[in-house]
């Protein structure tokens, strides 16, 4: 038996390498007519963090929180959930990581960056 | 033996790291303006702190948790931004403080106006954390930072009543100027007990990888290591009581910086202005990581002291805007003394903010498993961080129409 709330959301997220990929910021749930509601997968990234907060909070940021993303990750790549929850795909591949991307790449042409 | 080593290395690192530019102003202008009567308030932020610091001590040997992380955890998002938040901007202003303080340092070493220095000093904070090796970085600084046992030495060889000094450890109301003496008593609170003291702790004690038998360790190095730190504070107080004309209202540096002549003669300067360099610098690279470490375990993100830039690319890149946000009051020529004792009065209204929801973890069985907070230890934080908090709603606005 997992609870949701207290199992699953805002856990540390570890992809297939074991890299942080960041905390659970959402759990998607699929309601079924004549069954109960099933996790089909877990969400990360800000568009989905920007829509747990109160609107007075996001309003300044404005155009801004239309450019956020965010990466669904299906219930079948979650490999384990005890203190970190580890799913089996590639973070850096994801919308998750772009913003890690853009800087690291940024941070290559400094010099001492590497 | 190497666990010795490792507690003697702690024990000597957060005596060298103790003082900072809060803690060494309010210091002055405590014993300046009161004399020993508000070493008490010292005394009650230092218990209050080594409390602090062992919980978040103990916090991550028992779960494996920063307290970062695990309030997001156990709070979720939305509560967890108020005090992120709320701690991440009074530590910008700290380490805005603790940065003029060096700039200040400089200027009192060379005579070039501290606007000067903000650039450069922030360069080389920025330039220490980007080649990473932290950790290494870290303990020399802390090293080199116990020259600030020169205020004990200094408040020794001026030979201060005992007597005296033991009346002022008694909890007293003002002699005189109440709004002032609570305002003062609210910095020496504020800066005592800076958040990002006990974030970073537990930032380091995860790093490190403590486990549950690192409990009493964990105890022994937080108990001693902060213990004797406060002396240091208590020393500056002491010999700014003994030096300065009682009731002098000191409002800049320059005023400061002649203390420990008395005591030390021509040695004196010199080393006041390496005390206070050395001291603010080591504080404002703590400060710089544990902002960092606090938004990057905030959201999941790749963290750590030794990490390098590219591989942790939105970390690096916080403590880089940090830095850059922190030098700006300076470089404008802010005054550094009024920004830190700005800061260090938003640092205790913002405690019960950073403090609250951590006892609420340190009373969790799913975090510390059987080693949760007494009733005692809950009871005496939650008072001081409350108390603070109201004395600074209520004093710094008193304090800043009567200034």
């Amino acid at each position: 038996m997992l609870s949701l709330g207290r199992d699953v959301l805002d856990k540390q997220l570890l992809d297939a390498e074991g890299r942080p990929f960041g905390k659970v910021d959402g759990v998607v749930l699929e309601l079924r007519p004549d069954a109960p509601p099933r996790v089909v997968a877990l969400e990360v990234g800000a568009a989905t963090r920007l829509a747990r907060l109160p609107r007075w909070m996001t309003r300044p940021l404005g155009r801004l929180a239309t450019r956020a993303t965010a990466t669904r990750i299906p219930r079948s790549a979650v490999l384990s959930v005890a203190r970190e929850i580890r799913v089996g795909i590639d973070a850096t591949e994801t919308p998750a990581w772009r913003v890690e991307k853009w800087l690291a790449r940024l941070i290559a042409r400094i010099p001492g960056g590497r | 033996m190497k666990k010795l080593l490792h507690v003697a290395l702690g024990i000597v690192t957060s005596f060298g790291g103790f003082l900072e530019a809060g803690s060494i102003t309010t210091s002055i202008q405590a014993g300046a303006e009161y004399g020993y009567s508000l070493l008490w308030v010292l005394l009650v932020g230092t218990i209050c702190l080594v409390a602090l610091i062992e919980m978040s001590g103990r916090l991550a040997a028992m779960s494996h948790h920063t307290i970062a992380g695990a309030m997001r955890e156990r709070f979720g998002l939305r509560f967890f931004v108020l005090p992120l938040v709320g701690v991440v901007a009074v530590s910008v202003l700290t380490l805005a403080a603790e940065l003029g303080a060096v700039c200040i340092a400089l200027q009192l070493a060379t005579g070039v106006s501290f606007q000067w220095w903000a650039v450069p000093v922030m360069v080389a904070l920025w330039l220490l954390l980007w080649r990473g090796n932290f950790g290494v970085v870290e303990n020399g600084v802390s090293l080199l930072g116990l020259v600030t046992v020169v205020f004990l030495v200094a408040a020794a060889r001026l030979h201060p009543t005992v007597r005296e000094m033991a009346a002022g450890f008694v909890p007293s109301g003002a002699p005189y100027d109440a709004s002032r003496y609570w305002f003062l008593a609210v910095s020496i609170l504020g800066a005592t007990l800076t958040p990002y003291l006990f974030y970073f702790y537990s930032s380091g004690a995860v790093e490190d990888g403590w486990e549950p038998d690192d409990v009493p360790a964990n105890r022994f190095v937080s108990t001693f290591g902060m213990g004797f730190g406060a002396t240091l504070a208590a020393a500056v107080l002491v010999v700014a009581a003994l030096v300065f004309m009682r009731g002098a209202r000191l409002e800049s540096f320059d005023q400061m910086a002649p203390m420990l002549t008395d005591a030390l003669g021509p040695w004196g300067f010199p080393l006041f202005v390496a005390a206070l360099g050395i001291a603010c610098f080591g504080a404002a690279l703590e400060v710089a990581l544990a902002l960092a470490y606090m938004i990057a375990q905030g959201f999941g993100w790749n963290w750590g002291e030794n990490v390098r830039p590219r591989e942790a690319a939105r970390f690096s890149v916080s403590y880089t805007v940090a830095l850059v946000l922190a030098a700006a009051p300076a470089a404008i020529g802010l005054d550094p003394l009024r920004l830190t004792n700005v800061a260090m009065a938003l640092n205790a209204a913002c405690l019960p903010l950073a403090v609250v929801p951590f006892l609420v973890l340190m009373n969790d069985r799913e975090y510390v498993g059987d080693r949760s907070n007494s009733r005692l230890g809950n009871a005496f934080v939650l008072g001081v961080v409350v108390l603070a908090c109201v004395l600074a709603i209520v004093s710094v606005p008193l304090d800043l129409l009567g200034g």
